[in-house]
């Protein structure tokens, strides 16, 4: 009888404490999301199902959480096999081959077709220095507020890059609070987009974009990877695996190589970083009022970065003989591509006949660029 | 704690040089793709200069995605073993 009562003490049930049973219910509501909405769901389903493992109450001395990665002591049998997937999280392996099938999978056709667009993607990045000073403001150190602020990004990737370089003890809170607000697109953008635009201006219909040639594809990602990481060569690994990644699927040459950076392994690296990050949000390291801090200024990264593409694109508008749409300018925050679907369906709200996504793109991909590069300067900066 | 230090505020701002940071950093993002943009407007300038170098486009496709092309004889072989057959069958009858 004692060894049935020994037992029962060792069941999830006996230790479940109430921070575990919140991070559960968190789990499952990620997971109807994905399911239900259909927000994000590559990334929030194996996050949410995260969520839940990495919940589950057990004792000590079996080795089973993300943390559990031998570095206590104790041999072999002390690492657990989630703290052998957690470890691509951890030494930042899983970003850069993401952005490998990223690059595999973007056609930068209309960027190249309209060179003025690229700007947007660099305004789009003041919500990263903004939500820096932020939480400066809010008394984190110089590195852990380096890798708050790269949520602004809007790139989840990057985030987790940035934040296992400067601040790993933040890692769970940064990269879920990076992957929610990318699903929560949708929802964040459109009222900071109309609130910052009048009806006229989310009329305007740009001209279809120029025909690129395929010299022109093909040479783009070589100059464009050498002038960003000569500039800042803390984005060699992100932006060496995007540009790779691109001139695999634009040299006509390698398209199996092509095929399997954006179909297999992307999938394969999104299960195994989603689940890794979900499993590490164990209730004891993530529910802190730090983590809450995190979360408000993601949001609020997230519309300044909204806020800055856009009004960035009413300015360029004082200036261009042919108008854009200022509305393109809230898909240069880099979540790729739901902010650019975000900027067609706005303007398709008010003129059904117009077509902004190919014209949204461009900003797009360019701020994927721009928060590589914002990571790269905030990593060389601040690193030690 | 996570919080090491006992600066808040704009006093934390300046102690960890924020401000420099923030306006440097997005320096640098700005005139990594300012650079970005001006290359790509001059490249299909460039590349029209240099037309009479560089290989025609077509060929060169065609010379590195041998696959495409045999597809096409392919489908005018059997294009041709069909017409054959047919018009053998209607000699027969």
């Amino acid at each position: 009888m004692q060894i049935l009562y020994d037992f029962l003490e060792t069941t999830g049930f006996y230790m479940m404490e109430r921070g575990n049973a919140a991070m559960i219910i968190i789990g499952i509501v990620f997971i109807t999301l994905a399911i239900m909405k259909d927000y994000e769901p590559l990334l929030l389903l194996p996050i949410g199902f995260g969520i839940i493992v990495g919940n589950i109450p057990f004792i000590q001395s079996m080795a089973l959480s993300v943390y559990d990665d031998g570095s206590q002591g104790g041999g072999p049998m002390s690492v657990s096999v989630l703290s052998m997937i957690y470890a691509g999280v951890k030494y930042g392996l899983f970003p850069p081959l993401i952005f490998l099938g990223i690059g595999a999978m973007t056609d930068f056709s209309t960027m190249l077709s309209n060179p003025k667009l690229v700007l947007l993607g660099a305004a789009a990045q003041i919500g990263v220095f903004l939500t820096f000073l932020g939480a400066l403001a809010l008394g984190f150190d110089a590195k852990q507020s380096g890798a708050i602020g790269i949520i602004g990004g809007a790139d989840g990737p990057t985030a987790i890059f940035l934040a296992s370089r400067l601040a790993e003890n933040l890692l769970g809170p940064i990269a879920i609070a990076a992957y929610s607000y990318m699903a929560l697109v949708p929802v964040i953008q459109p009222p900071i987009m109309k609130l910052l635009t009048t009806r006229k201006e989310r009329l305007i219909r740009m001209k279809a974009p120029r025909t690129v040639s395929k010299r022109e594809k093909i040479i783009f990602p070589i100059v464009a990877f050498l002038i960003c990481t000569l500039i800042a060569p803390g984005a060699l690994v992100l932006l060496g695996m995007l540009f790779f990644g691109n001139l695999l699927k634009e040299s006509g040459v390698t398209e199996r190589l092509a095929q399997t950076a954006r179909t297999g392994m992307i999938d394969i690296v999104t299960i195994l970083l989603g689940f890794a990050v979900g499993a590490s949000t164990k209730a004891q390291y993530f529910l802190r009022a730090e983590s809450m801090m995190i979360f408000a200024l993601g949001a609020a990264s997230f519309a300044v970065a909204t806020a800055g593409g856009v009004l960035f694109a009413k300015l360029m508008n004082l200036f261009l003989k042919e108008k854009i749409n200022p509305l393109i300018g809230a898909a240069g925050v880099s979540a790729v591509p739901d902010s650019a679907r975000v900027v067609q369906m706005v303007g398709q709200q008010e003129d059904p006949q117009n077509f902004l996504l190919m014209h949204a793109m461009a900003p797009n991909v360019a701020g994927v660029i721009g928060s590589a590069v914002a990571a790269g300067v905030l990593w060389s900066v601040l690193a030690e | 704690m996570i919080f090491a230090q006992q600066y808040y505020g704009f006093q934390n701002i300046t102690e960890n040089e924020g401000i420099g940071i923030s306006i440097t950093g997005i320096s640098i993002v700005f005139a990594a793709l300012i650079l970005i943009s001006l290359f790509i407007a001059s490249l299909p300038r460039v590349l029209a200069l240099l037309e009479s170098v560089l290989p025609p486009e077509a060929e060169h496709l065609a010379a590195t995605a041998p696959g495409a092309k045999r597809k096409d004889h392919d489908e005018a072989v059997v294009a041709a073993i069909g017409f054959a057959l047919h018009a053998r069958h209607r000699t027969k009858k």
